[in-house]
């Protein structure tokens, strides 16, 4: 295990080097001056040049970088321009409920999914794998902003089941913060309790295809045995890197979620970010989330490693 | 008048003369789901190209005094919240979204399918160049790098459009580049080497019409997440601006009416899921054609 984890860390921080890059270069070479729209049009030259000056923008792009990745080295992204307040600040201050979000997420989509994408691999061609294909494609097809408001709309307004919008720590009032949370995962991981459960159940009927598949059959294993102990094992082993995949992404529909229901989450920080041009702010953000991706893509393979001795050779 | 009594049956008693896609068409037609996605869509495609011909609303001429007025004879889908008709705003929405969805999966198709060309068939440096770039790109989720995109660029048509495009550009150049490795390693491909061909006639004589059905599929899928994802950024209010319609926006103004008239946001809300449901029937269908499995 340790061996996978050293094998693939150079290859990691070489991947997040480049994102660093990209995202630093999407943002400083789109056209516009970021601190001449954050301050307006009316902003007095000086006071332009100052603050530019301030954040460094009249120094060379390659210098520029180097000094932000290396505050990024101490944890340091930089002051937003729309506040000034320190970026790592800002997010530690809002990651709390996307944290609460996207976990809560994760484990729900997955819990859910793989016994969908199972049993629908199983009764294949039958009723309960029909229901699954319908229910997701419905689920592949509707929005989630379309999807968050319809669910506000019947459980919050209509049947006032569940709060409407808001959030609450787990950590306060650990009730009130699961009935806030219900609508916001529900709505979060359709999209993705769809996909995967589809990946399962192709998964799974691909490998009930496979030789050592037929050989269990054969030597007259119970159904159940040849499920479980064989087929369950292997057939997850595509599934978990889209797993990985998904749960990174789920920050990105965190974005949309968290409008929709008032959490002061940091898709709620990107958004407004976003609607200031407040770059260092937009450029922190981004950078959490493909750091999340990479560290959810070395879990993969660990996973996978567990689950598949062969590719610990390899 | 004696009839022949001899009769010569002319027809091939062998396999039938039909051409694998003319099978393949058959097959196609035989899915339901697939043939009413494709009705729906050219639906939409037809009232999209013929909306400034077809002038039965304006979609922008605002009437204060009928906001939010259920389907009725003049209006049949209802008006919206600045009394201007909702059908004519879905029509002329329908505009933007499909020209955005087509453009970005046209062009991100294009520089995907050209980058993953070129690293698949060259292998090497080459190849881990371009690729570690296409993999650092796609550790941003991609609503998130269309969002904080859109920061930089500021909220217009062609915004959407450069933002989606290097969202989508990574899954192209992957599935391309995975494909391109398949190819290179078949015998006609060897054969062409030594025969001493050109890499470009390679490339785009013997890889890319290869490679080109499943890239066309990859394109209908990522057309309905394109729908999705132009849709979401003018609900968010970053997209394309207001007036103009969009659907995404649409549902955006509608939404405080959640609670009093459904009705009214479920009408850009249906758009999106009709066009979105019917793009993925076909690709569904698509996938079925060339799938390896059925």
């Amino acid at each position: 295990m340790l061996a996978i984890v050293i094998r693939r860390i150079p290859e990691l921080i070489l991947t997040f080097l480049l994102a660093s890059i990209l995202i630093f270069l999407l943002m400083h070479l789109a056209p516009g001056d970021p601190v001449q729209s954050a301050l307006g049009a009316q902003a007095q030259p000086e006071t332009v040049a100052t603050m530019r000056h301030e954040y460094g923008l009249d120094r060379p792009l390659p210098i520029q970088y180097l000094a932000w990745l290396g505050g990024v080295a101490r944890a340091d992204l930089g002051r937003s321009i729309l506040t000034r307040e320190p970026v790592t600040t800002m997010l530690l201050d809002r990651a709390g409920p996307t944290a609460a979000l996207a976990l809560s997420s994760l484990v729900f989509f997955v819990v859910l999914s793989i016994p969908i994408g199972v049993v629908a691999a199983r009764f294949r061609g039958r009723l309960p794998d029909r229901l699954a294909m319908v229910l997701t494609s419905l689920g592949l097809g509707i929005p989630n902003f379309l999807f968050g408001i319809l669910l506000i709309s019947w459980f919050s307004i209509r049947l006032g089941w569940l709060p409407i919008s808001g959030y609450v720590s787990p950590l306060e009032d650990p009730v009130d913060a699961i009935r806030h949370l219900i609508l916001p995962v529900i709505t979060l991981t359709t999209f993705y309790v769809a996909l995967t459960s589809r990946l399962v159940r192709a998964s799974m009927i691909e490998v009930g295809r496979a030789d050592f598949v037929r050989t269990a059959r054969a030597k007259g294993l119970p159904e159940r045995t040849v499920q479980n102990r064989h087929m369950f094992r292997v057939g997850l082993i595509p599934v978990v890197t889209s797993i990985a995949i998904s749960a990174a992404y789920l920050l990105g529909g965190a974005i949309i979620v968290e409008e929709i229901f008032a959490i002061p989450g940091l898709g709620r920080l990107l958004f407004t970010a976003v609607t200031n041009r407040d770059f260092p702010l937009i450029q922190g953000i981004a950078l959490v989330a493909s750091l999340v991706f990479i560290v959810s893509s070395l879990i993969a393979d660990l996973v996978i490693a567990w689950l598949d001795p062969r590719s610990r050779s390899e | 008048m004696s009839a022949n009594p001899i009769r010569i049956d002319r027809s091939t008693p062998t396999a039938p003369q039909t051409s694998l896609w003319s099978r393949r068409l058959r097959m196609f037609l035989r899915d339901w789901g697939a043939v009413l996605g494709c009705i729906v869509i050219a639906v939409m495609v037809v009232l999209a190209v013929l909306a400034p011909v077809l002038r039965f609303a304006d979609p922008l001429s605002m009437n204060p005094l009928s906001p939010v007025q259920p389907p009725s004879w003049s209006h049949p889908l209802g008006t919206d919240s600045f009394g201007r008709d909702i059908l004519a705003r879905l029509i002329w929405g329908g505009r933007i979204s499909l020209a955005v969805a087509a453009t970005t999966v046209l062009v991100s198709g294009v520089i995907g399918t050209l980058i993953g060309l070129v690293a698949g068939y060259a292998g090497g440096a080459v190849d881990s160049f371009l690729m570690r770039i296409m993999d650092a790109l796609f550790t941003f989720p991609s609503i998130l790098l269309a969002v904080a995109l859109m920061g930089v660029l500021g909220p217009s048509l062609l915004s959407v459009v450069v933002a989606l495009v290097i969202v989508y550009i990574p899954s192209f150049a992957r599935q391309a580049r995975a494909e391109t490795r398949i190819v290179r390693r078949m015998d006609y491909m060897t054969a062409g080497i030594a025969l001493g061909a050109q890499p470009h006639r390679l490339l785009l004589r013997h890889v890319l019409p290869n490679i080109s059905a499943t890239l066309l599929i990859r394109g209908t899928t990522f057309f309905a997440f394109t729908i999705v994802a132009e849709s979401s950024l003018s609900f968010l209010g970053i997209g394309v601006q207001p007036p103009t319609p969009t659907w995404g926006g649409m549902l955006a103004e509608a939404r405080p009416y959640i609670a009093t008239k459904l009705w009214y946001p479920l009408m850009p809300g249906m758009a999106i899921v009709l066009c979105v449901i019917s793009i993925n029937l076909i690709s569904d269908a698509l996938l079925d054609l060339i799938g390896p499995s059925k």
